[in-house]
Order: structure tokens, then sequence, then C-alpha cells
């Protein structure tokens, strides 16, 4: 059984009156790389910075690697490589001299870290540029450099991709991946590309108004994200008789009067369709159908694509 | 700690602003020995007069201290990278401690290297007099030593406001703005309202320098100064911690 990494319990963080996180329980094992899922304002950038410690919970607790104190938070907190929010970094101060910074001040020895952490992030090259006349996309890459130097046993990445092209964003996917496998750094990683965090993440968590709403493995969103046919008919009580006698399945669901989704004989619609229509079913429509992860954050949240 | 002073160090040493104002500084010293030397009328016995001069500057260092304070705290403030100090897990204390000890550690070393420039381009060009002798060393050490600790008061009082005012052009204005006027102010309020308010003016690190520049200076002033400096040092640290270990760093 996997270590725990970072588990909360009923953490709340309150500004005013307002709730920002409220009881949020989220737990990571060893090796997870948890996408966490969230709207604007959701409460996503305050859980992080509770966790990195840039502020502090109003009730609940924080355990990482074991760790409950405020002591011992801060000691294991060295074990850990974070970008919360915009990474920030000394503007008048090349890339190299940024990371040697960072080098000394974590006490990492060697300075071949920072060729190999430059390398990995593909800024090998920016030589004397200063930080103040970088790319946002450089500047992300940077973030990520300094998160991983010294190889942690935990990322916590705000949103990495934010400002990069479609290449960086592949080049990045495939980092995080890479160090998930070949070195078992365990991810916490919020974006607002879904779809991007579909490609990577093995475990959910949906954010909502501070709330957190649902938490789930990559195993159970593909359940629940799972193919279907989709059926358009007149009468979809009915429909669902002829499914069960006539069919034998009993996998499905009706949504609403006119529709239902069969999760079996998905790749035979047309036993399907000449089965209802033999029993004078009137159907209107028939189709294969996958919900996205974008579809299902929607329906669990509410509101646009984007989270 | 150290690694966290270490790299706190590294970077300010790799600022070009830091030498800037070192040479800066260094080199407008020069030139006021070699104004001091060629101006009419100017009655320069010898580097014995430095001393004198060099005294009746000791107020100057609590506005230099401000750059240091700025290099050090209040543009990290500006740049938001106190945030990755704190999420690697290094301590709010320590990081307050830290800020102060390499704020005081800049200023020292900058001290050194101009006041070296001083009184050796001084030696240079006017030579040494007969009134340089152990009474005049042991004088300006003393003074310098008791200006030393309300320097450090300044430092103090500085870093910590440089920790609330999130905006570093507001901290310098403020940091100058208790300097230049807050002792006039107290001195109003004593002639026009009440005259214990001299006490809270007589603590302030601009009247406790003046003193130190004053001709003659008794020992219970001196030992007074060196304790209204270190308890600067020790309530504004004290207060630097305690507001920062509360402060949502962004």
């Amino acid at each position: 059984m996997s270590e725990t990494i970072l588990k909360t319990n009923n953490l709340v963080k309150k500004y005013g009156n307002q709730l920002a996180v409220n009881n949020v329980n989220i737990e990571i094992k060893s090796g997870d790389i948890y996408g966490l899922i969230g709207k604007n304002g959701a409460g996503k950038t305050t859980l992080l910075k509770m966790i990195t410690g840039l502020t502090l919970p109003t009730k609940g607790e924080i355990q990482l690697f074991g760790e409950t104190s405020n002591e011992g938070l801060n000691e294991v907190r060295k074990r850990t490589g974070a970008i919360v929010e915009t990474p920030s970094f000394f503007p008048y101060l090349s890339a190299r001299k940024n990371l040697e910074y960072f080098r000394i001040q974590r006490g990492i020895v060697g300075k071949d870290v920072i060729d190999e952490a430059l390398k990995l992030v593909g800024l090998s090259d920016t030589g004397k540029k200063k930080f103040k006349n970088f790319s946002m996309g450089m500047k992300q890459r940077l973030g990520l450099a300094a998160a991983i130097l010294g190889s942690p046993d935990l990322l916590i990445l705000d949103e990495p991709i934010n400002g990069l092209d479609p290449t960086g964003i592949v080049e990045i996917r495939e980092l995080l991946l890479k160090l998930n496998k070949e070195k078992n750094i365990t991810i916490i990683i919020s974006s607002h590309i879904l779809g991007e965090l579909s490609q990577i993440a093995t475990k959910y968590g949906f954010l909502n108004n501070g709330d957190l709403i649902e938490q789930l493995s990559s195993k159970e969103i593909e359940e629940k994200c799972r193919r279907s046919l989709a059926l358009k008919v007149k009468d979809a009580k009915k429909t669902s008789v002829v499914i069960e006698e006539e069919l034998n399945c009993t996998d499905y669901e009706v949504r609403d009067k006119n529709e239902i989704r069969l999760y079996e004989l998905i790749d035979t619609p047309e036993v399907v369709i000449k089965t209802l229509v033999d029993n004078n079913i009137i159907l209107y429509s028939a189709h294969q159908v996958g919900e996205s992860l974008e579809n299902y954050f929607i329906k669990r949240v509410g509101g646009n694509g984007n989270a | 700690m150290l690694n966290y002073m270490r790299a706190e160090a590294y970077r300010n040493f790799n600022r070009m602003a830091f030498w800037n104002f070192v040479v800066i500084t260094s080199v407008l010293t020069i030139v006021l020995n070699i104004a001091l030397k060629v101006t009419p009328g100017m009655e320069i016995i010898g580097v014995s007069t430095l001393f004198e001069i060099g005294i009746g500057m000791l107020t100057m260092p609590l506005f230099l201290v401000l750059i240091f304070i700025d290099l050090v705290t209040a543009e990290e403030q500006k740049n938001l990278t106190l945030k990755n100090a704190m999420s690697f897990g290094i301590s709010r204390n320590k990081i307050v401690i830290s800020k102060l000890i390499v704020t005081a550690v800049l200023a020292i070393l900058s001290a050194i290297i101009i006041l070296t420039v001083f009184f050796g381009s001084g030696s240079i060009i006017f030579g040494i007099d007969e009134n340089v002798n152990i009474d005049l060393f042991q004088d300006f050490s003393i003074r310098l030593l008791a200006a030393s600790t309300l320097w450090m008061g300044a430092i103090t009082l500085g870093t910590f406001l440089a920790l609330v005012m999130n905006k570093n052009t507001i901290f310098g204005f403020l940091y100058a703005g208790l300097f230049l006027f807050l002792g006039q102010v107290l001195n109003l309020l004593t002639h026009f309202v009440w005259d214990k308010f001299q006490y809270a003016f007589d603590i302030l690190l601009t009247s406790q320098l003046t003193v130190l520049v004053s001709k003659t200076l008794t020992n219970s002033e001196i030992r007074f100064a060196v304790l209204v400096g270190l308890s600067y040092v020790v309530v504004f640290s004290i207060s630097s911690m305690i507001y920062f270990s509360k402060k949502e760093v962004k």
C-alpha cells in the first residue's frame, strides 16, 4: 500500500466573511498525479498556498509526509518544489543565477543540478538574458526548473502550463510524466486546461466555491465519462422496458423522458435500433457518445468549458 | 538559516545596484577630499580634520541604510519572491532574522570600504598631521560604535516597515519621512501641546545621533544612545517576527 504524502483534514480558509476553502479533505498517495480542478475563484490556489505555507489555515489540519506541526511541516517542505501563482524570480538575474540562488538556499551540493534542470525545461540557451526579459512561457519553464531542482519528492504546481505554446505544453506534460514514472515524484497540479490534465492525472479533485465536491481516480472518471449509446426516443419509459426484456440489458440510464443512455451493445447499434423499431419504439436518433472531462466537470460544477 | 543567508548574500553581491552605491559613494568621498583641498578658505590642517567631518556625518547612514533595506527586503515584496523561500520550508522567523543580518552585513561592508577610501584618500591628499593621536582614534571609534547601534536600530525599523508595506516606493517615502519630519513634529507638540512629548523626542534615533555628533560627549550620553539603539533592535525585530508570522505572502 503506497504511503500517504499529503492529507488535509477539514481544511478551512476564511477571508473576513468569505469562505475560500470549506472543510476540504484530500488525500494524495505516493506516485499520484493529482489534478485539482475548479473554476476561477474555486479555491485551488488558496488550497495550494495553505499546503505550501504561504497562508495559514483558519481551521483544520495539513499532514505532509506524516508531519502536522508547524516546525514539522517546515522541515518536510524541504522535500517539495512548488510553483504557486506566477513564478517569481529576481528580474536582474539570469536563469542560471536565479537557479544558483535557489541551489545555495536549499543547500544542494553540485552545480550540475542547474544544468540538468535547465536542460529538462528547455532553457539551456538563455545565457545572460535577465529574467525581466523572459517571455511568459520562459518564466513558467524557469518556475518548473526551480521546482524540480534537487529532485523533490512532491511537486506542487499551480497552473504550470499557462503561457506555454502547444509544443511547450507537450514537452512539460512529457517531463512531468517522466519525473513521475522514473523518479516516483508525486505531483499536485491545478490547471484550467482540463483536456491536458486528463492526459496525465491519476486522481482528480473537483473544487467549487471552496468545497471539494468530488474526489476520484482516473479509473473512476473513465467509468463515469464512459462511452454509451445515446438514444433519443418518443417514450423513454416504454423504451426502457424493451431494452430490458428484448435486449436483456440492465446497464442503462434514463436521462429524461426522451433520452436514454445505453452502456451495453455500444459497438452494435444496428442491433439496438432494429430491436427498438421492431417493438414499435419511435426512435429519433441513436449515436455513440463518450463524455469528456470538460463535460463531466461542467455537469458537476456548471459554467463554461474552462475551469 | 545559514544557507538562506548565503543565498541572500549571493544575490545582493550580484546586484549592480549595491556595487554602484559603494563605488559612487567612495568616489564622492574622494571628490569631497579634493574639493576641501582646493577650496580657498577651508582650513584643513590634516587628516585629523577628516575625523571631525566624519563625526559630523554620523547621521547620514540613517538614510543610506534605506538602500540596503530596499535591496534585501522591500524589493522581495515587489518581486513577490518571498514565497519561494517560504514554500521551501524556511521558517518565517528565520527569514526575518536572516534579512536583518544580511542587511547589516551589507551596510558594514560598504561602510568599511567607504571609510577606508575616505580616510585613505584623505591621508594621501592632506597627509598625517600631529593632531592624529590615540585619543582622536578612541573618540571617533566610540562615537562610531555607539552610532552603529543606532544604525542597526534604523535597519530593524526599516525592515519592519518594508515587511508591512507591500509597495517598496511607499516604504521608501515613509522611512525617509519618519527621520526627516518626526523629530520636528514632536518638537512642535512639545512646545505647543504637552511638554512630555520631549521624552518621545529624546528616544528618536535622529536625536541620539545629534547627541553623538556634539563636541563634548559624556559616558552616560553614550550609554543612553547605545541603549536606545539596542531597544529599537529588540522592539522592531520582535515586531517584524510577530507581524510576518501572520502575514499572507503573495
